[in-house]
Formats: structure tokens, C-alpha cells, sequence
């Protein structure tokens, strides 16, 4: 019996994705392409402070918890949904502006870093007092349909034998010695990503009790990945690409 | 959601009375302080079915604590202390709980404060000593994805002889950045508060918003699909878990693709893979077009189905069985001494649920059988989940029969005075509750199922072997999150 459900459960098909089709669901990110008034109305919706029109429409992606108020709120309907890119590899790289749209992101890390460990990678997650749906989103990229082992790079149980620390949340007070203790328990050479917006900025949890404004005052970050929380195809494509595999 | 009834004391007699409602059925839900310098009011929130009874109490910088009468009552205090330095004597176990800095600052506290004073308390170790007990440390930083929370085992050889959890690492104040003018929107910062119950905690909040506002027919059957698509993607997570766990990663495959198969259908029809930023108060944002009901008609029959072939894998096959049968066993008795609720308390045997109790939404005229079990193993909240799974899909399947055209939003004015907000989380009984006071947010608190389901873990894992403890942690699947806010 248990052989006849195996072998049933075995011939589903499974749906794993290439690249391409990866690819092929964009993150929306709102953005002003011109036109811009400067009344202030989605300044004043965001529950994250993340636009400013003070100088002209200015967007930080970092902050960005993907609402999508600023839209529905701007009264001459300049806002629009545009592709965010998949990654930066420098914290002021995710602010855009009117006359600065956001692009398709390139670069590689560090051409050490990227030789070392770009091609089997471990990575070790850890939660700096996130709100658990970037750990469930990361549950998911070695499931079937995403599957990261195809491409060499596996989640590993300890620091020690990581090469990436994939850090999500906003690095809370009561968490930030444990965070930076994991960090130094990794071998050298090393890097960090960023996950997701608290990760980045402290995103909506900025004015609470947490460390600074996100994983970068704690440690080095050479990777941020915005989304509120980034679908697991982005966190695959942002490593491959900022790791020169793609 | 206004309470039914507001009764106050004098502080020398609350746990008094708090222990008469209990011996009249009643039990605790919340219990917080609301400052107002010089001195606080204590609330405790009772519920016995669908009425709520909320008890007050002045208190100025210590009371007779309730926990020495009332059990339950314990953890609440534990954090009552933490944050807002008001004692309860008495109290006997005021260990930190989620707040460990000591010092000037009490986060909580209306009086300002200037400095966090970096002092940690130590951990303490466990009491268990004697000849071949060792303790095992693990965390904050576990081996899976996984939240971050501090467990200390005593061990003899494989038996777990004694956990003691500490967690807080956590810890964001959300309650405190809750506070401000209710004009502000704060659903989705309390969607935050547990990112996987974004649904729950954005309806217990939006609910508090609302008032007594009428929320249109349509809004109210989107919420209930809501929530329960959300129940659904929490169960089908952890009885895929349950079998990682247990190292039957074929099943784990096959639980995976179902749960992503139904996070990429809500992605394409409500924007958010775990439907964040969907509820608002007044309604939601999202109207479902006739495309997107068939859609989702077809798309949680088909998940309903797999997952009750996920339930055939697992019972077909005696080794999984074997490793879940007796496993982690919750008895009914410790069920109702620890004040479970959700998932745990059904599988322990206990009826109860807030959807059944005390209506909210449209699941008042929805029909709908509450599942429990009662041998209270890891085998038995797999039951649960799988069949509240079945359930889900059901009550979909009458909001969308039974769909009618009109508006998904109202207007709505927030009233002064204490109101709350109970929803039926995935993982159980949710409750919000905050005090408003000319038109801005005095105290709001947050309880999460996570926080009174915790300590009964340390008593289902009593006896079993150190490897099972990820088994049981996943069956009973609670946030680290919600509880530590």
C-alpha cells in the first residue's frame, strides 16, 4: 500500500520553474513617471514615510511596504505601478526619483566574494525580529516549485558552515548581539543580504524598539532585496544575479 | 466590538474577583494596564461564550496580584511588570517574559523616560539537577527558517525532563507605536504583528476602527474568504512541515505545491501572496470580480482535494504514524489549566472557537462544524488542521455562492472608550483591545494566541525525546511574533 501512494505521489508532475519563467512575475512598485504636482497627498498616506515631494517626487524603495495608498490617493493619477528591480547592491540605490526611474538592477558583489562563493552557496536565514512572512516565503524557495538546490546553493543549519547570512526583520534591541554573534561565527569570505524592507530600512517598525535602521548598522550588507516580503523567485534571481550566476 | 459589561474594584480585591467570574465559568482573554500618570488601570477581560466582561481596577505602583488566585493570569503580569514597573506582590515567578532590559526604561510607561539602560538580565537556568541531567541550550538562532526564541531543555539520556522557553528577541513595540490619533491607519502595522495572520490581526484591528459602523454585506463575505484562505495556507504549511520534520519529504513536496499552488492564486487575485494589505477598516480594498470567483472557486476545491490526499499519504504510512501517535500528548485536563485556545484546545478536546462564539463578519450566516479530537497527540492537531482545511474550503464556497453586488466600503467614525476586537486566528482566539480617549489611542493591546498557547508546550513535551521536540513545536505552530509584539 505505502509503495502504491509513493508511486502515485511520485508521478505528479513536478512543476518546477526555469529562470525565464521566474522572471516572468515583476514586483510592482508605485512610482511618479513625471507630471508631479507636489500636492503632498501620498506623502501623507504612507504609512512609512517612504516618498517625499519636497524637492521632487522621490520614492524609497527601501521603506516601501507595497500598499499601493500613494495610488489610489493621487488626485491626478501620475502614480503608476512600474517593474521595482530586483536588488541593489548599495542602500541609496533604491531611492528613485522623477528624474532617476528605477532601472533594471546590475552589478555583481564584491569580485572576491562573487568568485569564492558564487557558485555553491550556503546560506544561513536569520530573523532579526521580523514579522515571520519573509520566513515563510523563504520556507518556499526549496520547495518543488522553486527548488534553489538545482542551482547550488542549499540552507544551512549553522552559521559556521554558511556563506551568506540572509537576514530578514529589523534587527530588534533584543536581538542584535545574537545577530551579531552569528555573523562573526561565519568563515571569511563572507556576505550578507538584506531581505525585505525592515531588513533594509526597519521599514514600518522604524520608530519602534530596534537597532538603528536595519541590518546595515550592524553589519556590513552587500545585498539588499526589497519587497514587503519579497516572493521567493526574487530572493533566487536577486543571488544568482548579484552572485554573477545569471 | 464594545464590551457587554464593565465592572470596577478596588485593586486589595481584584483577584478576588476575578476568581468569582472563574468559578462562574468565565475566563480570561487579556489582561493589561492602561496608564494614566500619576497611577494605572488594570483591565481584565473575561469571556463566557459571547459575552465579554472587562474588570478595572486602580492601581498606583503595585497591587495583590491576581496570578496568586488565578493561574492565568501569571504571564499578563509577568508583563505588566516588564512594562509599565508596576508590581504585583505576591506574584512569585516575575521572570522576564518579553522585555529584558532593566532600568529607566519601561516602554509602556506615559512618563517619559530618557535612556534604555543596557543591562541584561541573565536567562536562569533550569532547576533540574542530579546525576546524568544535562541541560541542552538552543537559540535564539535555530537550525530551520525558523523565528528566533531561546529553549532550555533537561535532559536524562533522550527524555525531556524539564523545558523552560524564554523568548522576546521578538520584541518591536508595536503596542507602544500603535498609540497616536485614530485617524491614522494602522491595519497594516497590526498586519505585521504576525505576518502569516496578516488577515486576523488586520480584522482584529479594523474591527476596533469600525466601532458599531455597518459594514456592507459584500466586504463582510470578502473578509470571512480572507481569513479563511489564510487558515488554509497556515494549516496546509505546518501538516507539510509535520512531515519535514518527521523526514517524509515526499509528502512535504507534495504539501508544498499545494500551499504554493493556492499562495500564487492569491497572489493573482487579492495582490499579496499571504494577502497583506487587504483589509481596511470600513471594508477591504479589493473588489472580486466574476473572473476572479470562478477562479477561486475552482482554485480551493483543487487544494481542498489535495490536501485531503496530503491527510491519505501520512496515514498510509505506519512510520510517519508511528512517529505522530502519542507524540506530544496535551491532555484535556492541561488543555483547560493552561487556558489553550485555537487548534491546541480542539485537539485536546476542548469546543471552543470565536467564528462559533461570538460571531463576527459574515460567519454568522454561514454554516459550519467545529472540528475537535481528543487525544491531544501531534497526530490529533494534524486531524484538526486537516479538516479545518475541508471546513474552509466549505465556508468559501457559501461566501461566494451567496455573493451579492454592492459597495466593499463604509465610512466610519471611531468611538471614544475601550473597545476590542476577537477574531479566530489560524492559530486561535485573537484579541485586540484598545483605549481611546479623545480621539487618540491611549493603550492598545495585543494578544496573541501564540502568547497563552506557549506555556502549554512546556508541559506536551514532558517525557518525550529531545528529536521530537521540532514535531511538536510545528503541530502546534505558534508565532513568535504575536507573542513577543
Amino acid at each position: 500500500m505505502i509503495r502504491k501512494s509513493l508511486s502515485n505521489l511520485l508521478s505528479f508532475k513536478r512543476p518546477t520553474e526555469s529562470v525565464e519563467e521566474m522572471g516572468s512575475r515583476p514586483l510592482m512598485m508605485p512610482f511618479s513617471g513625471g507630471g508631479c504636482d507636489r500636492c503632498g497627498k501620498c506623502v501623507d498616506v504612507c504609512p512609512v514615510n517612504a516618498i517625499s515631494v519636497s524637492d521632487e517626487w522621490t520614492i524609497d524603495l527601501g521603506k516601501c511596504i507595497f500598499c499601493m495608498d500613494c495610488i489610489s490617493s493621487c488626485p491626478g493619477s501620475v502614480i503608476t505601478e512600474v517593474p521595482a528591480p530586483l536588488y541593489a547592491l548599495r542602500r541609496e540605490d533604491l531611492i528613485f526619483r522623477e528624474s532617476d526611474p528605477p532601472r533594471e538592477s546590475e552589478g555583481t558583489v564584491d569580485a572576491e566574494k562573487a568568485g569564492v562563493i558564487g557558485s555553491s552557496m550556503a546560506i544561513r536565514e536569520l530573523d532579526t525580529g521580523s514579522c515571520n512572512a519573509c520566513e515563510a516565503e523563504v520556507s518556499c524557495i526549496s520547495a518543488p516549485h522553486y527548488d534553489i538546490g538545482r542551482f547550488g546553493i542549499k540552507i544551512v543549519a549553522s552559521p559556521r558552515h554558511a556563506d551568506m547570512l540572509l537576514v530578514t526583520g529589523p534587527m530588534t534591541n533584543n536581538m542584535w548581539r545574537a545577530a551579531l554573534e552569528t555573523y562573526e561565527a561565519m568563515p571569511a569570505p563572507k556576505a550578507v543580504a538584506a531581505m525585505g524592507t525592515c531588513a533594509i530600512s526597519g521599514g514600518i517598525f522604524a520608530e519602534g524598539d530596534v537597532f538603528g535602521e536595519g541590518v546595515k548598522d550592524t553589519m556590513d550588507v552587500d545585498l539588499f532585496i526589497p519587497g514587503c516580503p519579497p516572493p521567493p523567485e526574487r530572493v533566487i534571481l536577486a543571488i544568482l544575479k548579484a552572485f554573477g550566476r545569471q | 466590538m464594545i464590551v457587554t459589561d464593565t465592572t470596577s474594584c478596588d485593586s486589595d480585591l481584584l483577584a478576588q474577583y476575578v476568581k468569582t467570574y472563574y468559578s462562574d465559568g468565565w475566563r480570561m482573554i487579556s489582561m493589561f494596564a492602561s496608564e494614566s500618570y500619576p497611577g494605572a488601570t488594570i483591565n481584565v477581560l473575561l469571556r463566557r461564550g459571547g459575552e465579554i466582561m472587562r474588570i478595572t481596577s486602580e492601581v498606583v505602583d503595585s497591587y495583590p496580584a491576581v496570578a496568586a488566585q488565578v493561574p492565568a493570569a501569571s504571564l499578563f503580569e509577568r508583563v505588566i511588570y516588564e512594562m509599565n514597573d508596576i508590581h504585583p506582590d505576591g506574584h512569585g515567578n516575575l521572570i522576564p517574559a518579553i522585555y529584558w532590559r532593566k532600568g529607566d526604561g519601561h516602554p509602556l510607561q506615559k512618563r517619559p523616560y530618557d535612556t534604555y539602560n543596557e543591562i541584561r538580565i541573565p536567562i536562569p537556568n533550569n532547576p533540574i539537577r542530579g546525576t546524568g541531567v544535562y541541560e541542552i541550550p538552543v537559540g535564539p538562532v535555530h537550525a530551520g527558517v525558523i523565528e528566533p526564541g531561546h529553549f532550555r531543555f533537561s535532559a536524562a539520556g533522550e527524555p525531556i525532563l524539564h523545558l523552560s522557553i524564554h523568548l522576546g528577541y521578538n520584541h518591536k513595540g508595536i503596542e507602544k507605536m500603535m498609540e497616536g490619533p485614530v485617524s491614522k491607519n494602522r491595519t497594516y502595522l497590526a498586519e505585521r504583528i504576525s505576518g502569516d495572520n496578516a488577515v486576523a490581526h488586520g480584522l482584529a484591528c479594523a474591527h476596533i476602527m469600525e466601532g458599531e459602523a455597518e459594514i456592507p454585506d459584500r466586504a463582510r463575505r470578502i473578509r470571512v474568504i480572507l481569513a479563511e484562505l489564510e487558515r488554509i495556507h497556515n494549516h496546509l504549511d505546518i501538516v507539510a512541515g509535520l512531515c519535514t520534520d518527521s523526514a517524509f519529504v515526499v509528502a512535504a513536496a507534495y504539501g508544498a505545491e499545494v500551499r504554493e499552488e493556492l499562495l500564487r492564486t492569491n497572489r493573482r487575485i487579492f495582490g499579496s501572496r499571504l494577502l497583506m494589505g487587504n483589509i481596511v477598516p470600513g471594508g477591504v480594498k479589493r473588489d472580486l470580480s466574476d473572473g476572479d470567483m470562478s477562479e477561486l472557486e475552482s482554485a480551493v476545491m483543487k487544494v481542498g482535494f489535495g490536501a485531503k490526499k496530503l491527510d491519505g499519504y501520512i496515514r498510509k504510512t505506519p512510520s510517519i504514524v508511528d512517529r505522530l501517535e502519542t507524540t506530544g500528548i496535551l491532555s484535556n485536563e492541561n488543555a483547560l489549566r493552561y487556558e489553550t485556545v485555537g487548534v491546541i484546545a480542539r485537539a485536546s478536546g476542548i469546543r471552543s472557537d470565536v467564528r462559533a462564539e461570538v460571531p463576527y463578519d459574515a460567519y454568522g450566516d454561514l454554516s459550519f462544524s467545529l472540528i475537535t479530537r481528543d487525544k491531544g497527540d501531534v497526530m490529533s492537531r494534524c486531524a484538526v488542521r486537516v479538516d479545518e482545511i475541508a471546513e474552509s474550503v466549505s465556508l468559501i464556497l457559501q461566501c461566494l455562492a451567496e455573493m451579492e453586488e454592492g459597495e466593499i466600503r463604509t465610512d466610519f467614525k471611531t468611538p471614544d472608550g475601550f473597545s476590542c476586537g476577537l477574531v479566530e486566528s489560524p492559530r486561535g482566539e485573537l484579541v485586540h483591545s484598545a483605549d481611546i480617549r479623545d480621539g487618540r489611542i491611549w493603550r492598545y493591546n495585543i494578544r496573541d494566541p501564540s502568547f497563552v498557547n506557549w506555556p502549554s508546550m512546556e508541559t506536551a513535551v514532558m517525557d518525550n525525546i529531545v528529536p521530537d521536540f521540532p514535531l511538536i513545536n510545528k503541530s502546534f505552530g505558534l508565532s513568535y511574533s504575536g507573542n513577543d509584539v
